[in-house]
C-alpha cells in the first residue's frame, strides 16, 4: 500500500500535514508555529541522511552533522522573508544550496584546524564522501552544477525523489500536484532536463 | 507525432531511472539515436540515483539518524508530535537546550568548587 492511501479519517495534525510545502511556508510567514513544526518534521530527518551521505566518514565523526542540518533548517524557517523568495520549489532549492555551502565550510574548517588531531586532518584531505566513492567526484560535481541550471521546482522534484527517496504520493502532497502520477511525470521531466543540463555542465571548464 | 513518441519513450526511461528499475541502455540508444538529450547523461543519472539510494539504505541499516517514524517512506512522517519525541528529551527539553544546560551546570559547578577552595584558603590563612 502506498503511504497515505488509507481510507480512515486522519487526526487533525495529519490533516494539517497534508498541506503542500508552499501552503505551509505561507503559514510560517504569518507566524504559525504548527506549520513550522510540520515542515521541520517533514524535512529534518531526510535532510540529515542527505547530509551524512555528502560527508566523508571521518568528517561525520568530527562534526555534528545533525546540529548543522537542524540549525540551517531552523535559520531558514525563521528568516523566510529575507532568505527564500516565494515560488514553487524555492524553499528546498535554497535549503539544498545553503546546506551544501555549510557542509563545504565545515570540511574546509576541519582541514585548516591546527594540529590537535593531525592524522585525522590529513586524512580529511583525500577522503571522499560515500556519494563521491559511488559516483566519482567529477560526476557528482557536474550533477550539482547541473542541478543549479534547473528551475527551482524541478530541483525540488529531483531532490525529493532521487536524493531523499520520497514516494510519489508524498511528492504530490508536498509540491501540491494533483496526483502521484502527476508527481511521477514531474520528476521524469525534471530528470530529462537534468540530463540535458549535465551535457551543458560537461561542456564548461571544470 | 514521431517527436511525441520519442518524448514519451524518453520519459519512460527517465521514470525507470527515478524508480530504480533496470534500463536496457543499448536498446534505448538505438531508438533515440538522434535524441537531443544525451542518453549517456541519463545513464549517469541512473548511477547518481543508485548511489543516493545506497547511501540512504546504509544510513538506515547503520542506525545513524534512525529511520523510525521519520523515514520518508513511513506513514505519518509529518506528525509534529512525533517530531517532538525526536527533538525533545523525556523531560520535554529540546536536545540543544539540554546540551547547553549541561555545559552551564558544569561551569557553575566549577565556579562553586573554586569559591569553596578560596574560602578554605582564606580560613586556613587566618
Amino acid at each position: 500500500m502506498t503511504p497515505g492511501a488509507s481510507g480512515t479519517k486522519a487526526p487533525e495534525h495529519v490533516t494539517l500535514s497534508l498541506e503542500s510545502t508552499a501552503e505551509l511556508l505561507s503559514r510560517v510567514r504569518v507566524g504559525e508555529s504548527a506549520a513550522r513544526e510540520v515542515l521541520l518534521s517533514r524535512y529534518l530527518l531526510p535532510l540529515r541522511r542527505w547530509a551524512h551521505g555528502r560527508l566523508p566518514d571521518i568528517a561525520r565523526d568530527l562534526l555534528d552533522t545533525d546540529d548543522l542540518v537542524q540549525d540551517t533548517l531552523l535559520r531558514t524557517l525563521s528568516r523566510l522573508e529575507d532568505l527564500v523568495p516565494t515560488g514553487d520549489g524555492a524553499f528546498l532549492a535554497y535549503l539544498r544550496q545553503a546546506l551544501l555551502n555549510r557542509l563545504k565550510d565545515h570540511l574546509r574548517r576541519l582541514r585548516r584546524r591546527p594540529a590537535r588531531e593531525p592524522l585525522k586532518d590529513t586524512l580529511l584531505d583525500d577522503k571522499p564522501s560515500q556519494l563521491e566513492i559511488a559516483i566519482g567526484s567529477e560526476t557528482l560535481a557536474k550533477y550539482d552544477e547541473a542541478m543549479l541550471l534547473l528551475p527551482s521546482h524541478q530541483q525540488e522534484a529531483v531532490m525529493l525523489r532521487v536524493e531523499m527517496g520520497f514516494s510519489y504520493e508524498q511528492i504530490a502532497r508536498y509540491l501540491g500536484c494533483r496526483s502521484a502520477n502527476t508527481a511521477r511525470m514531474t520528476v521524469a521531466r525534471a530528470l530529462l532536463r537534468l540530463a540535458t543540463a549535465m551535457k551543458v555542465a560537461n561542456g564548461r571548464p571544470g | 507525432m514521431e517527436d511525441q513518441d520519442d518524448d514519451a519513450a524518453l520519459l519512460k526511461v527517465a521514470e525507470a531511472v527515478s524508480d530504480g528499475n533496470p534500463v536496457d541502455w543499448d536498446a534505448a540508444q538505438s531508438r533515440h539515436d538522434e535524441a537531443e538529450i544525451d542518453l549517456a547523461h541519463l545513464q549517469a543519472l541512473e548511477g547518481v540515483a543508485a548511489a543516493f539510494r545506497a547511501t540512504r539504505q546504509d544510513m538506515e541499516s547503520s542506525g545513524s539518524t534512525s529511520a523510525g517514524p521519520f523515514s520518508p517512506s513511513a506513514r505519518g512522517s509529518d506528525d509534529p508530535h512525533a517530531l517532538d519525541l525526536q527533538r525533545r528529551s523525556k523531560d520535554g527539553t529540546p536536545s540543544g537546550w539540554r546540551r547547553s544546560g549541561i555545559i552551564r551546570a558544569a561551569a557553575l559547578g566549577t565556579l562553586a568548587l573554586a569559591a569553596l577552595y578560596l574560602a578554605a584558603r582564606l580560613l586556613w590563612n587566618r
